[in-house]
C-alpha cells in the first residue's frame, strides 16, 4: 500500500478535530469512514488486487489517474504528470470531490462512490434570531480547527496571505490566538501589482493599505511582495500548469499566489523546515459572495444567473476544479491551508435566504470574529485579490488584459503547455467538475 | 412525458442562450457543449433550471454521461431521475 505515486501536495487529514496520518488509512475501509474525514487530501492507497482513490469533501486537493496498457494505474496530484507519464488527456481522470474511486485491474472494474454530502440551507428562510447560534458554532468549529493544527505547524514557518479583506483577516487572528506561540515564524503576506506613478503601500484603497493596517491592528509584522506588471505575464505557464486550470478568474488569482509562493520560498534557507501558508480562500464560496468585475468594455468572471442560495452550491461544487492555491504554491514547496473548507458544514446550513442580505458577511463576521478583527475591517467594500483595490480595477486582472492575454489567450496557452486538443478542453470541465468516470474506461465512450 | 421534457429543455435552451429561430444546426441531437450553444457557466443554469423544473436532484454522475450532452439525452436523464424521486 502506498500514497499518491506522483505530486508534491501534501495531505491534510482531520478526523474528530485531530490530525491523522494517512498512511493509517486502508483500501478496504468503507465509504462512510471517509465521510467522517475532513481536510485537504487526494490519497492513492493500494491493497491486495485494489486500489482506492479518495479526495477530500470539496476537492481542495486535486486527485488524477490514468490506467498503462496492462492496468497499472497511474495517480498523481498534477495533470501534467500524467501528461509528462506518457498518458493522453483523453486518457486522464479525475476523482470528483468527495468520492471516492475503486478499480480492481485484473477484473477491469471501477466503482465511483461519493462519501461526503454537505447539507445546503438553499430554501430555508432567513431566522435573524438564529443567526447567533449560526456564529457561535462557526466560532467554535474554527477554534477547534485551528487548534487541531497546532502539532502539525509546531516549529514551522507560517505564513498568513492578507488582501486587507475580512476573509484573510479573520484568519490572520486565529492564526495569531491559536498558532503564534508555537510556529517558528509567523507573518503576515500581501501582494501588489508595482505601480511606478504611485506608493502603493500608502495609496487609500489598495489591498497593501488595508493589509498593513490589518497587520498593525493584529500586530503581525508584514511582508508586501511586489512585481511589475510587465513581469506578470512571466508567470502565466507556471500558473496555468501547476494552477491546473485555464479559465481567467483562476488565472489571475493564480499569478497573486505564484508571486507570494516565489517571495516565500526564496526566503527560506535550505534544510529549513516546509513553509506553510493559511489563506481565507474558499469564504466567497462558502458565502456565495463573488460578483462579475467590469474592466475597460468588458465583464469578467461572469457568474449563472442563480440567487445566492442556488449559487452558492454550485460555487463549492466548483472547488473540485482549479488549483490556484494549493498547486501553486506546492510547485514552490509551499503547503497550504484553507481553514474554511475545514469544515464547510457550519457554513452550508446557513439559510440561503440569509446571503441574500445586504452586509449578510459583515454581519456573520462580526458575530463570530467580535473585537478580534479591527473594527475598520467591517466597513470595507468586498475586493477580489486579483483586482487589487476597491477604489479602481487593477491587479493582476488589468496586467493581463492590458497586455492582450485574454480568455482564449490562456485556453491556446493550456493546449500547448499540456498536450490538450482545444476541443478536448470542453470535455475537461464541466459545470465545475473535472472529468470523471463511473465506470472502467475501457468501457466508457467519452462525449 | 418525455416529449414535455424535451420541448421545456428545447424552449429554456433556446430563450435561454438567444438560439436563433432559423439556426438549423440547433436540433435535440445536437452537442450542446461541443457545437458552443451552452457554456461551463450555462450548463450551471440548466441543471438549475432542470431542478427547479422538475422537482429532481441530479447527482454529479450525470455531468460525463453521454446522455447528458443532447437534448434527447437530458430529457432521458430526468425522466428518470423523475421516477426515482417520486
Amino acid at each position: 500500500m502506498s500514497r499518491t505515486t506522483l505530486g508534491s501536495v501534501s495531505d491534510l487529514v482531520l478526523r474528530a478535530d485531530a490530525v491523522l496520518a494517512a498512511e493509517r488509512l486502508a483500501p478496504d475501509e468503507p465509504a462512510e469512514d471517509f465521510g467522517r474525514l475532513r481536510g485537504h487530501f487526494a490519497l492513492h492507497l493500494r491493497g491486495d488486487d485494489v486500489h482506492l482513490l479518495v479526495r477530500d469533501p470539496l476537492g481542495v486537493n486535486k486527485l488524477f489517474f490514468a490506467l498503462g496498457p496492462d492496468g497499472e494505474i497511474d495517480s498523481s496530484n498534477h495533470l501534467v504528470d500524467l501528461v509528462r507519464a506518457g498518458h493522453r488527456p483523453a486518457r486522464i481522470w479525475s476523482v470528483p470531490s468527495g468520492h471516492l474511486v475503486r478499480i480492481w485491474p485484473r477484473a477491469r472494474r471501477l466503482v465511483l462512490e461519493k462519501h461526503s454530502a454537505l447539507a445546503f440551507a438553499d430554501d430555508a428562510p432567513a431566522d435573524a434570531a438564529a443567526l447567533p447560534s449560526h456564529a457561535a458554532r462557526i466560532r467554535a468549529r474554527l477554534d477547534a480547527t485551528f487548534r487541531a493544527l497546532q502539532p502539525l505547524l509546531a516549529g514551522r514557518p507560517v505564513y498568513v496571505t492578507l488582501s486587507g479583506g475580512l476573509d484573510s483577516t479573520a484568519v490572520a487572528a486565529l492564526a495569531k490566538l491559536h498558532l503564534e506561540r508555537f510556529v517558528d515564524r509567523f507573518v503576515g503576506i500581501t501582494f501588489s501589482v508595482r505601480d511606478e506613478s504611485s506608493e502603493p503601500e500608502a495609496e487609500p484603497g489598495t489591498d497593501g493599505y488595508y493589509a498593513r493596517r490589518v497587520a498593525e491592528g493584529l500586530g503581525i509584522p508584514l511582508e508586501l511582495v511586489e512585481l511589475s506588471a510587465d513581469a506578470l505575464p512571466d508567470l502565466v505557464d507556471e500558473v496555468l500548469l501547476a494552477g491546473q486550470d485555464f479559465r481567467d478568474f483562476n488565472v489571475h488569482c493564480g499569478l497573486v499566489n505564484a508571486a507570494l509562493a516565489r517571495a516565500i520560498a526564496a526566503r527560506t534557507p535550505p534544510g529549513s523546515a516546509r513553509p506553510v501558508v493559511l489563506t481565507g480562500d474558499t469564504m466567497n464560496e462558502l458565502m456565495a459572495d463573488y460578483t462579475p468585475v467590469s474592466y475597460g468594455t468588458s465583464q469578467y468572471y461572469a457568474l449563472p444567473r442563480l440567487g445566492p442560495g442556488r449559487l452558492r452550491r454550485f460555487l463549492v461544487s466548483g472547488l473540485d476544479t482549479g488549483d490556484r492555491e494549493v498547486g501553486v504554491f506546492a510547485r514552490h514547496g509551499v503547503d497550504t491551508i484553507q481553514p474554511y473548507a475545514l469544515h464547510p458544514e457550519v457554513y452550508t446550513a446557513l439559510p440561503g435566504a440569509f446571503l441574500e442580505l445586504e452586509g449578510s458577511k459583515q454581519r456573520l463576521g462580526r458575530l463570530v470574529m467580535g473585537d478580534l478583527v479591527p473594527s475598520f475591517i467591517y466597513e470595507r467594500p468586498k475586493v477580489r485579490a486579483q483586482v487589487g483595490g476597491s477604489n479602481k480595477v487593477g491587479g493582476t486582472l488589468a496586467a493581463l488584459v492590458d497586455r492582450g492575454i485574454d480568455a482564449v489567450a490562456l485556453e491556446r496557452r493550456f493546449c500547448q503547455l499540456t498536450g490538450f486538443a482545444p476541443d478536448e478542453l470542453k470535455r475537461w470541465i464541466r459545470a465545475g467538475f473535472y472529468r470523471f468516470t463511473a465506470t472502467y474506461p475501457e468501457e466508457q465512450r467519452f462525449q | 412525458m418525455s416529449e414535455d421534457i424535451e420541448r421545456a429543455v428545447e424552449e429554456f435552451l433556446r430563450a435561454r442562450f438567444r438560439v436563433r429561430p432559423d439556426d438549423a444546426e440547433f436540433n435535440r441531437d445536437v452537442n450542446l457543449w461541443e457545437a458552443g450553444y451552452v457554456d461551463s457557466v450555462g450548463v450551471i443554469e440548466l441543471i438549475a433550471f432542470l431542478e427547479r423544473t422538475f422537482a429532481i436532484a441530479l447527482p454529479e454522475e450525470i455531468l460525463f454521461d453521454p446522455d447528458f450532452t443532447h437534448i434527447r439525452g437530458i430529457a432521458r436523464l430526468v425522466a428518470r431521475f423523475a421516477v426515482d424521486a417520486a
